[in-house]
């Protein structure tokens, strides 16, 4: 047998093809197109026969009026994970049985009647496939098995008024007859302001922002103990090496530090899975922190960066199970742009077992003091 | 070129090496008879042999028993001092001939008398054509001609690599006297050189038999007077490769001697990467260090040394061979049907054999230039009837790639390999030798830092090395006049490891350390004029360690997480695999007919698998004229599958080896003007090809288990490949190929698609031409740009915070790759006491835009071409003192 290295050379060589290049391609942190940051579903896994809501974070720089469709859809192909196409070019021999689901504005509702079909259609796969029932029994009541929801954004195409496609996306909703888990109950975090270049005596200012807890706006980023709904970080003064503020953020003189905030409350879940050798064993939630902003900075070729430094930083976690991350991110930081104005902050939690909750604050740059 | 415009002209490619300035400083000294090896021989030596384009021969298994210590017999150095240098060369020396015998009644020969012979002598040392150049008498002539076919030489030499040569030979004839004089006890004294430099015996156990016969007999005397090339030979020591005789057992060999291959631009003088312009073969992004053979996939490609196989041929950064090429004795490629004596590989074989001539003096030799730093040594001893030889190669890449880093800001990767060479060979007698030869390797690649490919990911981390030790021990004999028997055996570990850090997370190490042991008995034997056999055992077994921490392959009731953060697991275990293997095969000649059948048993067993799979395979060759030949074969072929796909724990212990089914039809032919033509078709079917395939199963306890590898996937690949050559010349020397291919892949219940490293078109061009003193060479490839997946769509992926794209059913491919490559030699002799050459090696001289690759946005919505390399040269100047 030979090496299997030879399979990594080929990504290896374009990984090393990328070094010093630039391909001018947009950041996903940064927000310039229409997007689909998050779909919340209500919960993120459901008993048969429980309706669940599901609400999609979408948004549009241009500000259209946004259509949403939401689909339901069962495939029994690869709800077992399997993966016949894998992405190799070939095409699946089955196509996931899709139903729409009834919705309003960015919400959608997967009726119980659908979760419950899916124990039936479980029911009628063993004569063709040779699982007998009890163990597809046994799979709902511990693993649980998913269905996808499937939701597409569109909006009115200005010169002709018929609604097109900007994006799509999808996530999954387990079903299962064991105790659900839940979406992690609120976004916790703090925004550290650093004090403009004038006052580098000063001290830090704070605030704590928690989104995901108000009902009838639940992706907004509200104040922790009447604090201001937007951050305020004035603009910088002066611009050390603008080209040089992803390796040395400390270069940049303005900026934001966003922090996921110590949660006293254990709201982290333990799930039953099969481990890819058949043996029971339990999964621990944690805690995924995605940030995106329109802020943007140009370097010193004047391509355009996102002011964001990473994608995904990981809060505290309480699962008993230790993280695999040996050094994690915690912090992330925002660069603020030079021009002074409203810039938008989106983050979005998961817990990594179907949770999500997401909120948006508004960042305002102010003139430099 | 200033440093900055360099970088920035190659800061999108791979390797920024800068014009690259080598010194090449060799030192040798001739222990023995002032018989030089190295580049640069004397160019007044006298004829000598050369590459006439003679088909080496082939006899199965290659032996070098019997190869007599010789005295290679002085070759002065008149003192040309102006003429161009001329490579090393040894004539060939006669080992053995059969003695002749005089029916009764014969009339009897004169004192003295002999006849004059023109002899072709392959590179194995055979005899492979005969003349009468000035004959005595009709019977005597005959009887001399008859006994020329079995006279076995040590062959001509170029540069310390066998070669053919054509030689004028004296055969002496003598009555035997009742009471023959006593013999030497040392065999062979190297008389018989083609160069007529030395008197000598001659002598051989053959020719003892022959007096012992008592009859009237003639004494074969070798007295060559003096060797002969043809007008077009002599001035040809550069080849691109030699399609040579056909090797009966396989459809297509190509057969390359190191020295010869030196020149072939675009290759930095690596003469085995010249593999990289014959048909068939697919271009890889970046000079990857591997072959795609007929659109099979990276893991059917087998390397060999001395019939063992090795994890890689060649090192990283477009980095030379291994081993040192000096080591090589013979390096053969078969693209497909390779005989029976090679196995599980689904598609191609490239195979070195090595050895170092034992005719070589004390040779000390040290080459260094701005990438590396090698030595070599051969020590004969004993009388030439040993030879010990040792090498060692650094490269240092992170001197010169440190230094533009300092002088840029850049940060580079960081390449090193280094390899080792020790050899010890020993003839005890002209039927038994034995060698062992050890041999390492170790290449890493550190990219520390210096990925930015991930917008926002900072601190990557990125490290590949891999790495070998090997000892091969080989005992060969030579069982009367038609039989050899080789056994060999090597013992060695093979360690290949890749780790990832990305910022924040537990590095992800992938370590295979494998100890391996193998054992091989090769026999060939003549049985009848009509018929040859070969056949042997090819025993292997290993034991894989595995050493992963690696993303854990999610678990039923598990989903994607954020990409940042793989949940890892860490996989230890070691597994046995054996795979004892037997092979025969029947080498029928029924002119105009040739017929070579055998079969290969190959035991599979590993994890919960085990079978034998039987490979037959059939050659067929119907000579319609001397120079016209139908080629034809077919056979099975099977791969057991990689070791991670096979392992309990994250593989597939049931998986089945890939199975191919070879078939191809061609048509060689000798044209005129010494140009020899090939057209090949040729049709592989695949089948049970392993693939990631993330399926759930009910496992023996009732429980749902994932299996991650399933062997369900099919393959084709289809076309013609058309290969023209010019065999050395006047001094020029070119080649032409082109390959017409389709290779496609079928997963269960899908279409049809195109296979990754598919490409429709490939054409290769290698010319190379020397004219007083100078040599012009370049090479030009065109070929179809690799597919690419279309991308229609993507969709938001909520749990993995990523776009999975949906694909096209058709792919689009990258642009049209094209290169050329020149190459610029110039000899130089200061007053016979320093010679050498300067030369000049430039890839992609116009600095042609390629593409090798495509990366996406984070969305799919757009994407951007990976550049290729840019123009890249090498200057140079070697130079020795003897």
């Amino acid at each position: 047998m030979s090496t299997p290295l030879r399979r990594w050379l080929a990504p290896l060589a374009l990984a090393l093809a990328l070094v010093g290049c630039n391909f001018n391609l947009d950041e996903p942190t940064l927000v310039k197109t229409p997007r689909i940051l998050a779909i919340v579903s209500d919960h993120p896994e459901a008993n048969p026969g429980q309706d669940v809501l599901v609400r999609v974070l979408a948004v549009d720089p241009m500000q259209r009026e946004l259509h949403y469709t939401f689909r339901a859809c069962i495939d029994t192909t690869t709800f077992l994970g399997g993966s016949a196409a894998n992405g190799s070019g070939g095409t699946s021999a089955t196509m996931p049985m899709c139903t729409p689901m009834p919705s309003t504005g960015d919400e959608g509702t997967m009726p119980g009647a659908l979760t419950q079909q899916l124990v039936a259609i479980l029911d009628a796969i063993p004569a063709s496939s040779g699982f007998d029932p009890a163990f597809l029994h046994r799979v709902l009541a511990t693993a649980g098995l998913p269905i996808t929801i499937r939701v597409e954004v569109s909006a009115a195409d200005p010169m002709t008024g018929q609604d097109v496609l900007l994006v799509s996306g999808e996530r999954l909703v387990g079903i299962t007859t064991r105790a659900p888990t839940t979406n992690p109950p609120y976004i916790y975090f703090r925004v550290i302001t650093e004090p403009p270049e004038q006052a580098l005596d000063a001290d830090p200012v704070e605030t704590t922002y928690i989104g995901g807890i108000d009902p009838a706006h639940p992706f907004d980023c509200v104040p922790w103990y009447g604090e201001p709904a937007t951050a305020t970080v004035s603009q910088p003064t002066a611009v050390s090496d603008p080209g040089s503020h992803r390796e040395h953020p400390e270069e940049w003189p303005n900026h934001i530090t966003l922090a996921p905030a110590d949660d006293p409350n254990l709201w982290e879940e333990s799930f039953p899975i099969y481990d890819f050798s058949g043996t029971v064993r339990t999964g621990y939630e944690g805690a995924y922190y995605s940030w995106y902003s329109t802020a943007s900075l140009p370097d010193r070729h004047g391509v355009v960066h996102s002011g964001l430094h990473v994608e995904t930083t990981q809060g505290p976690s309480h699962g008993a199970e230790p993280s695999a991350i040996d050094d994690t991110i915690r912090n992330n930081t925002l660069d603020v742009p030079r021009e002074p104005g409203t810039y938008d902050l989106w983050v979005v939690v998961r817990d990594g077992h179907l949770g999500t909750v997401a909120c948006h604050l508004t960042i305002e740059a102010t003139a430099a003091p | 070129m200033t440093l900055r415009r360099w970088v920035l002209a190659a800061v999108c490619g791979v390797f920024a090496w800068a014009m690259i300035v080598p010194v090449h400083a060799s030192a040798q000294a001739d222990a023995d008879a002032g018989v030089p090896l190295g580049d640069a021989g004397p160019s007044d030596a006298g004829p000598v042999p050369g590459d006439a384009g003679v088909p080496p021969s082939d006899a199965g298994p290659p032996s070098d028993a019997g190869v007599p210590p010789g005295d290679a017999g002085p070759t002065e150095d008149a003192g040309v001092d102006t003429a161009p240098v001329q490579p090393s060369r040894t004539p060939p020396r006669l080992i053995e001939a059969p003695a002749i015998e005089l029916p009764e009644g014969t009339e009897p020969v004169p004192p003295g008398s002999s006849v004059d012979l023109v002899l072709t002598i392959a590179a194995d040392g055979s005899v492979t054509n005969a003349a009468i150049g000035t004959g005595l008498r009709e019977d005597i002539d005959a009887l001399v001609l008859a006994s020329a076919s079995g006279m076995r030489f040590a062959p001509a030499t170029r540069d310390g690599v066998a070669v053919p040569a054509r030689i004028r030979f004296r055969y002496a004839l003598a009555v035997p006297e009742p009471e023959p004089p006593p013999e030497e006890e040392v065999p062979a004294t190297g008389d018989g050189t083609a160069e007529g430099e030395g008197e000598g015996t001659g002598a051989g156990e053959g020719e003892r038999e022959g007096e012992g016969e008592g009859a009237t007999a003639t004494e074969p005397e070798p007295e060559p007077e003096e060797a002969e090339l043809a007008d077009d030979e002599i001035a040809s020591y550069s080849a691109t490769g030699t399609v040579d005789r056909p090797e009966p057992g396989a459809a297509t060999r190509m057969t390359f001697t190191g020295a010869e291959l030196s020149t072939v631009p675009g290759t930095f003088g690596d003469p085995v990467r010249a593999i990289q312009f014959m048909p068939g073969i697919s271009r890889l992004p970046f000079g990857l260090p591997f072959l795609v053979i007929r659109g099979a996939g990276l893991q059917n490609t087998g390397y060999f040394i001395d019939g063992f196989p090795v994890p890689n041929l060649w090192h990283f950064g477009l980095g030379p061979t291994v081993i040192n090429t000096a080591f090589v004795e013979r390096q053969d490629f078969y693209p497909g049907n390779y005989p029976v004596r090679f196995g599980r590989f689904g598609q191609g074989i490239v195979s070195l054999d090595t050895g170092v001539p034992y005719e070589t003096p004390l040779h000390v030799e040290l080459q260094v230039d701005a990438l590396r730093a090698e030595g070599r040594a051969f020590i004969p001893f004993d009388n030439h009837r040993g030879v010990a030889a040792i090498a060692f190669r650094r490269s240092y890449y992170e001197l010169l790639l440190g230094a533009i880093g300092n002088a840029t800001g850049q940060t580079f990767p960081t390449i090193a390999y280094t390899d080792y060479q020790l050899r010890l060979q020993y003839r005890f007698d002209d039927h038994f030798s034995a060698s062992i030869f050890i041999f390492g390797s170790d290449d890493s690649l550190d990219n520390s830092g210096s990925v930015r490919g991930g917008t926002t990911s900072s601190g990557t981390n990125t490290n590949i090395n891999y790495q070998f030790q090997h000892a091969i021990i080989r005992l060969d004999w030579r069982v009367g006049e038609q039989t050899t028997v080789r056994l060999s055996g090597s013992f060695g570990r093979d360690a290949t490891g890749f780790s990832n850090r990305q910022a924040g997370a537990t590095p992800q190490v992938f370590q295979f350390d494998n100890i391996v042991t193998a054992l091989r008995l090769d026999a060939s034997t003549q049985i009848a004029p009509w018929l040859r056999t070969n056949f042997g055992v090819d025993a292997a077994g290993t034991s894989f360690g595995l050493n992963i921490t690696a993303p854990s392959p999610t678990g039923l009731g598990e989903y994607d997480r954020p990409a940042f953060d793989p949940q890892l697991i860490a996989l230890r275990t070691r597994v046995a695999l054996g795979t004892p293997g037997l092979y025969g095969e029947a080498l029928l000649n029924f002119a105009p007919v040739e017929l070579s059948i055998g079969v290969r048993l190959d035991l599979l067993r590993y994890g919960q698998y085990f079978d034998i799979a039987p490979d037959p395979r059939v050659v067929g060759r119907l000579h319609f004229t001397d120079d016209v030949t139908l080629v034809a074969a077919s056979g099975l072929f099977t791969q057991p599958p990689q070791v991670y796909q096979a392992v309990g724990s994250g593989g597939n212990p049931r998986l089945g080896p890939q199975r191919s089914w070879q078939q191809s039809l061609g048509l060689e032919a000798n044209l005129p003007l010494g140009i020899f033509a090939r057209i090949t078709g040729f049709f592989t079917y695949m089948w049970d090809i392993a693939r990631f395939h993330q399926s759930v199963i009910e496992n023996g306890q009732g429980q749902p288990q994932r299996v991650f590898f399933t062997a369900d996937q099919q393959g084709r690949s289809y076309g013609m490949e058309v290969l023209v050559r010019r065999p050395i010349g006047d001094g020029f020397y070119g080649s032409l190929s082109y390959t017409l291919a389709r290779s496609e892949r079928v997963n269960p219940g899908g279409d049809w698609y195109v296979f990754g490293f598919d490409q429709t078109h490939s054409l290769n061009a290698v010319a190379s031409y020397e004219f007083d003193g100078w040599r012009f060479g370049l090479s030009f490839q065109l070929t179809t740009g690799r597919p690419t997946l279309s991308v229609c769509s993507a969709y938001y992926n909520n749990e993995s915070n990523e776009y999975d794209p949906e694909f096209c059913e058709r792919g689009e491919r990258l642009p049209i790759f094209h290169q050329l490559n020149v190459r610029i030699d110039r000899d130089f002799n200061i007053a016979n006491t320093i010679r050498g050459s300067v030369f000049i090696d430039v890839l992609n001289v116009y600095n042609a835009t390629n593409a090798e690759g495509l990366v996406y946005q984070y969305d799919y919505a757009r994407s951007a071409q990976v550049p290729g390399l840019p123009i890249l040269g090498t200057l140079g100047i070697r130079a020795y003192y003897e």
